[in-house]
This record gives C-alpha cells, sequence and structure tokens, in this order.
C-alpha cells in the first residue's frame, strides 16, 4: 500500500515539476518574438504551448533511469526522486519569482543529487558524470550560441544593412514566428522527456511495467504533454521580461539570429550526443546577438545575475532536495514523510498563489 | 585541456558541434537575410516597371525560401530521429 502511494505522490510531483518546466522556460521561445512584437504575448504564448504538447510526442527516447551516469542507479528510490522533484520546484520557483532565467533539468539534476547524497552519502554521486553532463554543457552552451548568433547577426547587418529598415523588421518579425516555432518544438521534446522518464521509473521500480523492454504507457506521454503545454500557455511573464527586454534591448533581426543560432545549436548538440539546456543556449544567443552590436549594448549586471543563478541552480537545488529526503525519512521509510511532505508543500504554494487565483489574475504575471 | 577532463569530454564531437552549430545558425540567419535583400530588391524593381529584375530577384527570393524551409525541415527530422 505505501509503494502504492508513493507511487501516486511521485506521479503527480513530476507533473508539477513539468508545469513548472513549461511556465519557466516558455521566455526561451517567445521573449524574443514578443519584444520585437513579431508576435502579440498570449498569441505566441498559445503556439509554444501548441507546439511543446506536439513536440512531447515528436520522440519518445526516454531516458531509463533519472541522473544516469551522475548519481549511482541502485540509489534511486521513488522517495529521493519525489525529494529531487521537490528541491527543482523550489529552484524554478524561486528563479521566476526573481525573473532569472536557469535550467529546469539542471535543477532536477541537482535536486536528485542532494537526495541521493542525504539517502547514501558522497559515494552515491558520481562527480565525472557531474562534469561531464552538468559542468560542460552549462559552459559549452552560452559560449558556442553567443558565439553563432553574433557571427549570425553580423552577416545578417551586412546583407540587409543597406535597405529600409520597414520591410527589414517585417520580413524578420516573419521568420521569427519559425525560428520560435522550431524552438518550441525542440523544447517539447526535450523536456517533456524528462517527466516520462521520472514516471516511467517510478512504474518499473513499483512494479507496475517490466523493467526490461517497456514501453512508455500513452496516459503517460498525453499526461507529460498536457502539463509542459500548460505551464507554457500560463507563461512565465517575468523570466519573459528579462530574456525579451532586460539584457539588450533586440531589433527583430536580433531576435531571429539569436532563436536561430539558439535553435542550431540545440539541434546540433542533440545529434551529437550533448544535450543542452535550451536556458543557457538562448540566453546565450541573446547576449551574443546584442554584443556584436555593441559590447555595451548587453546589460551585463543583469547577465552577471543571470550566470550567478545558473551557478547556484546545482547546489541550491540539491541543498532542498537534501533537506526533503531527510524531512520524509523522519516519519519512517514509508508513504507518511512524502505525504506530509507533499501536504505542506501545496498548503504553502496554495498560501502564495491562492489569492492570484481567487481574484483571477494570471499566475504568473509580474504583479 | 587537462588529462582528466580530455577522458571525460569526447572532443571530436565536441568540436563536430561547434563546427555544425556555426554552419547552421549562421546559414540559416544567411539564407533568411537573402530571403529580405531579394523580395525586398523584387518589389522595388517591380515599382519602378523594371519587369526583368523583379523577376530575376522574385526567383532568386523563391529558391532562399526553399533553402531556409530545407533548414528548418532537416531541423525537426533531426529532432524526430535522435
Amino acid at each position: 500500500m505505501d509503494s502504492e502511494i508513493i507511487l501516486v505522490i511521485v506521479v503527480a510531483t513530476a507533473l508539477a515539476f513539468d508545469f513548472t518546466n513549461g511556465f519557466h522556460d516558455t521566455a526561451n521561445a517567445v521573449a524574443t518574438s514578443i519584444s520585437t512584437r513579431a508576435m502579440a504575448p498570449r498569441v505566441a504564448v498559445g503556439l509554444a504551448s501548441i507546439l511543446n504538447f506536439v513536440g512531447a510526442f515528436i520522440s519518445l527516447e526516454v531516458a531509463a533511469t533519472v541522473a544516469e551516469g551522475i548519481v549511482e542507479a541502485d540509489v534511486v528510490s521513488t522517495t529521493v526522486v519525489f525529494a529531487g522533484l521537490v528541491g527543482a520546484i523550489a529552484w524554478n520557483l524561486l528563479t521566476w519569482y526573481f525573473g532569472l532565467p536557469s535550467s529546469s533539468s539542471h535543477a532536477l539534476i541537482g535536486g536528485v543529487v542532494g537526495a541521493a547524497f542525504a539517502a547514501e552519502g558522497a559515494a552515491a554521486i558520481q562527480g565525472a558524470g557531474i562534469l561531464e553532463k552538468v559542468i560542460i554543457p552549462a559552459l559549452l552552451a552560452p559560449v558556442v550560441a553567443g558565439s553563432v548568433a553574433a557571427l549570425a547577426i553580423l552577416i545578417a547587418y551586412r546583407l540587409v544593412g543597406r535597405l529600409r529598415p520597414g520591410p527589414v523588421n517585417r520580413g524578420f518579425r516573419l521568420g521569427q514566428i519559425v525560428s520560435g516555432s522550431l524552438f518550441s518544438l525542440s523544447h517539447g521534446t526535450n523536456d517533456a522527456q524528462k517527466t516520462m522518464g521520472i514516471i516511467t521509473l517510478a512504474l518499473v521500480a513499483s512494479g507496475h511495467i517490466p523493467a526490461d523492454d517497456f514501453e512508455v504507457p500513452f496516459w503517460v506521454v498525453v499526461s507529460a504533454a498536457t502539463a509542459i503545454a500548460l505551464g507554457t500557455y500560463v507563461g512565465g511573464w517575468r523570466i519573459i521580461k528579462t530574456m525579451g527586454t532586460r539584457i539588450i534591448k533586440m531589433d527583430p533581426a536580433q531576435g531571429f539570429s539569436a532563436q536561430g543560432a539558439g535553435a542550431a545549436v540545440i539541434l546540433a548538440a542533440s545529434q551529437f550526443g550533448y544535450p543542452l539546456s535550451t536556458t543557457h543556449t538562448i540566453s546565450g544567443a541573446v547576449m551574443g546577438a546584442g554584443a556584436a552590436k555593441r559590447l555595451s549594448a548587453v546589460r551585463w549586471g543583469v547577465a552577471g545575475n543571470i550566470v550567478a543563478a545558473w551557478l547556484l541552480t546545482l547546489p541550491a537545488a540539491a541543498a532542498v532536495g537534501a533537506f526533503t529526503f531527510g524531512a520524509t525519512r523522519i516519519f519512517g521509510t514509508g508513504a507518511l514523510g512524502p505525504t506530509l511532505v507533499l501536504l505542506s508543500l501545496v498548503g504553502l504554494l496554495v498560501a502564495i498563489f491562492g489569492r492570484r487565483l481567487v481574484e483571477g489574475r494570471a499566475l504568473t504575471a509580474e504583479s | 585541456m587537462t588529462p582528466l577532463v580530455a577522458e571525460i569530454v569526447d572532443v571530436s564531437a565536441l568540436a563536430s558541434v561547434i563546427a555544425v552549430s556555426l554552419v547552421a545558425g549562421a546559414g540559416l540567419t544567411t539564407v533568411f537575410s537573402v530571403v529580405i535583400v531579394c523580395a525586398t530588391r523584387a518589389a522595388e524593381a517591380r515599382r519602378s516597371g523594371s519587369v526583368a529584375a523583379s523577376v530575376a530577384f522574385g526567383l532568386l527570393a523563391a529558391i532562399a525560401v526553399l533553402g531556409f524551409a530545407a533548414l528548418v525541415a532537416f531541423g525537426i527530422s533531426v529532432m524526430v530521429t535522435k
């Protein structure tokens, strides 16, 4: 009975994480399109939401284990996954509150690492895996995307520089609808899979589906796609504002170059087995597109805050994950601990967001 | 690169990521910029009554649109087949 209850809790928490992943990352696809007026905000968010939903069905090559190669596989119990998810959700909400784009994938990895550390100690952590799958991609993504976007915008300015701004801006705004859509689709493909992987892992661990030669149940695919699409539609407006207007003041050519460069880097990396954070990639691309025009065009203070959030993602989510795991263990190894932690979290979120819902305000609007 | 990092990082894959990203990212923007340039020049030629120039730029714009569509389609195929 306890394992059934924990399974339900893990599935619910995974879908909640997927929802926060959606609204936290809405900015990645739509911020540049909104800031250059390529699309109206609600249209941009609606399109991103639909494409995230569709993207979740495109590829079902789900990772068999959460944080594979980063923590020892036999340590990853359903309670560790639950505590890791809580760490990731907490970090997503905190960075959203401060309007800082940060990686949901790294938050999830951090949460699981912290929970695994609390469960089994340092021996449970694979340092080389963290270097390979977290630190190097985190360095690679913004640098490569920034360089590609800088090169792209310099070429674009060279080609269209002598034309009247009106047709050029209209053209790049049209192009942004395509480049933003490509970005949303790739986001749905990559990020909804994390949740599918977590739920599938929990189903395998609880014996509901066989460990070898399993297929992802259709309800898992639909629920993960729906959660990320709903989250995307709610829209993390604080992060959209940071990404769209606070790093640089963007023109449509820069917006297109940033999105095009971001999509190219993510797809190239994915093809060669280097899954990168969409957040790190598009943030780097926006900075690169701005810096190529003029170094002082980038608000380096804002960029510094974003990089600081990236550096803190893993340790902060790990700390919450470890604390959550410890809190569940106060009540033993059964379902009571996770149940009480979940109820406490729901109570906290209702207290924070309840007034917004009662007043009918947008859930993630800035004020 | 230190021996430990070199052991962990697949340097050739990393170099491929950088090279392909540069070509694809800059290529996408270049092709789309050509679309804008040719479409704008075609419209200007049409307004000034130069039919031949308008058709030539229009054709170039259409070819560039096809190139842009091909790059986007390739991107989607990468997503589907990865």
